[in-house]
């Protein structure tokens, strides 16, 4: 008896993907695969590199980031400790940024900020990309009815003016970091949503779609087949924006007094408890602002250069 | 109006691309030169270089344009933007997208008149009726009002070609002016490309991928591929004795009246990257005459015939088998 | 058409507005604890009689199912009736109409600040692409987006009021009774609000000049011979700024949320602020009003440059 030499699998066939660089349909050993996505990565490291901006705001993200991550390290002073003596005082040796209106090293409380602002940011971008990517698929891929009730709540949603439904929220639900998230969260769920649903919408009519649904493939895997290829590209570039977006949120709220409620080490706080002594001591000022207008610079900055990158016309090269 | 070894590069991420290599003719009064080519050949470049119009990234980089005796690649911008709508002018292919989409079609040629003439008021509504008569557009005064988008392909190009005449210009250059327009449309625009030729007395220079249209417009037809003219001559010339094999090729693929059993005879191959040009002559990779001289040596522009030149070893050397002008067309 | 557009336009706002009342509503109810005894100050301690209790209950109908209430709510709203102050006792359209027009003062001035800004930023930097006027631009965009308003409201507060003593923090006066003074008030709040909307808008500007100018009309009239200040300025100015005028009018609605901030700041008693007020006071008929009434402005202005937008180009208007 002879083995049928096909009786092996030779690797895994290969989704037709007309917008990637290969649009060949066929079976792809499966060492090659891999070989080609470390490529591939390869490849974007360096047109990364390349782009100043996508560089900058990277390293600024990696910093703040670190800062976060590392704050008990980098900390020379416990945020919350109060030294009424040493109130307001400017930079100095012992206090590298000075101290705020109750003797706090506003050193230690900026690196603790960042851990603050991070843990809002990755919090409520995440929650409001679960929500909102599925959501809008959903819309895309299954459409009619479905579709325009989807699209009505993200429309009311971004019936409010900016900022406007994060503060409502925070004001019905309190201060603090679930609200915050909450607040936060629901605002971006529309970016989301839409720009999946774009998606969907565009492959939809595809040929591989129709013959995936012919071959009788589960909706959700067409969907986890066509979204992410498609769409990892805008939607990382959503997220760095969405990061900037939410930082920017929080502080506001923060600052506001409906965010964070003290002695929480928020740069948004910190900028509300500097304004009363303003004549006193100006400088106080300028530290937390920096370091919210930095930090959302980096994700910013990161976010335009990402799409300068994957803008079509780079394609072609 | 002559042009001597015009050169045009033009940058790109990948590399210099030289878009004319090397182009040189002469048009006299009244005289119309047809160019011919593929897309990517540089008919158009060269057709903007005329005008001093190529910008980045494409630079004119070498050779001379001799107007009425002026080099125009010496003058100031200042004068050249002179000459421009006034003394040469030019039309374009993409009618649509060659007129400000948010004036009217009449404050355009009003503000034309207004900068070249000095016209105001009563007295340029008045010039511009006239104008938009002269290229038989029926009813002016309604489309004077009207937006460039609301009138017909045919209508925009007479409007085009009002605005190129405002200033009487010595010279027309038309690129692809009718390569848009519908068959019977193309007619009456050559037609009145014509006549308003032969009133004025203009030269002009015609730029078409096909081969038919130019034929039926032109005195001199130049052949160009790949950023050179390959042959050049009057009309007849280049039917009867052609030279190049490249528009031998080209006559081959005019499919024919009366000949319902011939297939249609397409030239071999793609057009050049002009990033990694052939060595020697640009045609010879597609060249059914091609020898192994071909791949070295650049066959050089050269006069073969009265007033004939072609860029070819063999010129005229293959067998024949061509239509005559008034076959094509 | 155009009157088909608006009708269509309109008629897919009904839902939207529907669906923002809803969440207006809803939000209000999210308030954990009983929202009758917070408004009356129970949880800060105050006395409550029981009397009290009922009757701001029975006021606010609270004790009647929600889907009522919100009925109710709604055809009160839909009469103009947006409830009373808790903390003034006057009805909160009142309140909320006497504050109006020192939001459309500022929105206007910030409006027209930054225009000066952003057009001829845009413009310029488009024309000068790659150079350092054109990074200058887009790195005070960058900037200008990333800068907190409230951060950037100190730092003028700083320099200008108590360093300098220049402008003065707080306050606010008629500008038609008293310009002068009014633009001094004005200043620094307009320039906060103006910043931030010119440094998005010189972006958009910007790129939308640099399509414009390679657009095939452009060249051709060139090659008409007309004037290169001619071209940029009457045919690929005037063509983007058609088409940014949909961002003009997004961002200016933008601008109610930020103006929320930067009233509170500099104590201008406009619309956008008393929402704020209300809710340091838990007076949530203020803010409940306060947040419906903006929410309804930022759709109703989106709604008319849409259609404005739609007018202004020709290709529609005749189409």
């Amino acid at each position: 008896m002879s083995v049928d030499s096909r009786s092996e699998p030779l690797g895994v066939p290969e989704p037709i993907r007309p917008s990637t660089s290969s649009g060949r349909a066929g079976f792809v050993p499966r060492q090659a695969q891999h070989e080609r996505a470390f490529a591939q990565l390869a490849t974007s490291f360096r047109i990364l590199a390349r782009n100043r901006l996508a560089l900058v705001g990277g390293v600024i993200i990696l910093l703040g980031s670190g800062m976060a991550i590392f704050a008990p390290l980098l900390a020379t002073y416990d945020p919350y400790a109060i030294d009424i003596a040493n109130r307001l005082k400017g930079p100095a040796a012992d206090h590298w940024l000075g101290t705020d209106f109750l003797g706090r090293d506003t050193y230690s409380r900026i690196i603790w900020g960042a851990r603050t602002a991070f843990q809002v940011a990755i919090g409520a971008v995440t929650i409001g990309a679960l929500i909102g990517i599925p959501l809008g698929a959903a819309a895309g891929f299954f459409s009619s009815w479905l579709d325009a009730v989807i699209m009505r709540l993200m429309d009311a949603i971004m019936a409010f003016p900016g900022r406007l439904l994060a503060i409502a929220l925070v004001a019905a639900l309190g201060g603090g970091f679930g609200p915050l998230l909450i607040a936060i969260a629901i605002s971006s769920i529309p970016q989301y949503g839409r720009l999946v649903r774009g998606v969907v919408l565009a492959q939809r009519e595809r040929e591989y779609v129709e013959a995936a649904r012919m071959v009788g493939e589960p909706p959700w895997r067409i969907l986890f087949s066509e979204i992410l290829p498609n769409c990892s590209a805008p939607l990382v570039i959503a997220l760095s924006l969405d990061f900037a977006h939410a930082i920017l949120i929080e502080s506001t709220l923060s600052f506001l007094g409906l965010g964070f409620p003290p002695p929480t080490a928020s740069w948004g706080l910190m900028l509300k408890e500097v304004t009363p002594f303003l004549e006193l001591q100006p400088l106080a000022a300028i530290f937390p602002g920096a370091a919210i207008a930095i930090t959302i610079l980096g994700f910013n900055m990161f976010g335009d250069g990402l799409r300068d990158i994957l803008d079509p016309r780079h394609y072609q090269e | 109006m002559e042009v001597i070894g015009l050169h045009v590069q033009f940058t790109t991420p990948r590399g210099v691309i030289n878009a004319v290599n090397g182009v040189s003719f002469t048009l006299e009064k009244g005289e119309t030169l047809g160019i011919v080519g593929e897309t990517g050949s540089g008919k158009s470049v060269t057709a903007f270089s005329l005008l001093r119009l190529v910008s980045n990234p494409g630079r004119i980089v070498g050779g001379a344009i001799r107007f009425e005796g002026q080099d125009l690649l010496s003058l100031s911008e200042r004068n050249m933007r002179g000459i421009r709508g006034r003394e040469i002018a030019m039309i374009f292919q993409e009618v649509m997208t060659s007129l400000d989409p948010s004036y009217t079609v009449g404050d355009q040629l009003r503000e034309l008149l207004q900068v070249h003439k000095g016209h105001r008021g009563r007295e340029a509504q008045a010039a511009v009726i006239d104008l938009l008569t002269r290229v038989r557009i029926a009813s002016p005064e309604t489309v004077v009002d009207r937006f460039p988008h609301q009138l017909s392909g045919g209508m925009r190009q007479r409007v085009m070609i009002g605005m190129a005449l405002a200033c009487e210009p010595r010279l027309l250059i038309a690129d692809e002016p009718t390569t848009a327009l519908d068959t019977t449309i193309q007619a009456q625009i050559l037609d009145l490309l014509d006549d308003v030729q032969s009133e004025l007395g203009m030269a002009m220079v015609f730029i078409s991928h096909d081969l038919g249209v130019v034929t039926r417009v032109s005195d001199r037809i130049a052949v160009m591929y790949a950023g050179r003219f390959v042959e050049m001559g009057d009309k007849f010339q280049i039917f009867d004795d052609t030279l190049h094999p490249y528009t031998r090729g080209l006559l081959d693929a005019i499919p024919r009246s009366g000949s319902k059993t011939r297939p249609l005879q397409p030239v071999q191959g793609t057009v050049p990257d002009l990033h990694h040009p052939p060595s020697g002559c640009p045609f010879h990779p597609r060249c059914a005459r091609a020898e192994a001289r071909c791949e070295i040596d650049l066959p050089p522009f050269q006069e073969w015939r009265p007033g004939h030149w072609a860029a070819c070893h063999f010129a005229g050397d293959f067998d024949r088998s061509s239509p005559s002008p008034g076959e094509v067309g | 058409m155009i009157a088909s557009y608006v009708v269509q336009r309109l008629a897919q706002a009904v839902p939207v507005l529907l669906l923002v009342s809803l969440g207006v509503f809803l939000i209000v109810q999210l308030i954990p604890g009983d929202p009758v005894l917070v408004m009356l100050g129970a949880d800060v301690g105050a006395n409550v009689n029981r009397e009290q209790y009922e009757e701001l209950r029975h006021q606010l109908g609270f004790d009647q199912p929600l889907p009522i209430r919100y009925l109710s709510w709604v055809s009160r709203v839909v009469q103009g009736d947006l409830g009373v102050s808790l903390k003034s006792r006057r009805p909160v359209t009142e309140l909320l109409a006497e504050r109006y027009p020192a939001t459309i003062w500022l929105a206007v001035t910030a409006l027209i600040t930054a225009l000066f800004i952003a057009i001829p930023a845009g413009i310029i930097a488009a024309l000068r692409q790659n150079t350092m006027v054109d990074y200058a631009a887009m790195g005070f965009s960058l900037w200008g987006i990333a800068i907190p308003n409230f951060w950037l409201a100190l730092i003028l507060i700083i320099i200008f009021s108590i360093n300098l003593g220049w402008l003065p923090s707080i306050g606010y006066a008629n500008p038609t009774a008293d310009p002068g003074r009014f633009l001094r008030h004005a200043i620094m709040p307009a320039i906060v609000l103006g910043t931030e909307m010119a440094a998005h808008l010189t972006r958009y500007l910007r790129a939308e000049m640099i399509e414009q100018l390679s657009q095939d009309y452009v060249r051709a009239a060139r090659a008409r011979g007309l004037s290169p200040v001619r071209v940029i300025l009457r045919h690929a100015a005037r063509n983007s700024l058609l088409a940014v005028v949909t961002i003009v009018g997004l961002q200016t609605a933008r601008l109610l949320g930020g103006a929320t901030i930067v009233e509170m700041i500099f104590s201008w008693p406009g619309a956008a602020s008393l929402l704020l007020e209300g809710i340091y006071a838990r007076d949530y008929p203020v803010v409940q009003g306060g947040v419906l009434i903006l929410a309804v402005t930022y759709v109703a202005v989106n709604l008319c440059v849409d259609v404005a937008y739609k007018w202004i180009d020709p290709r529609v208007r005749l189409g």
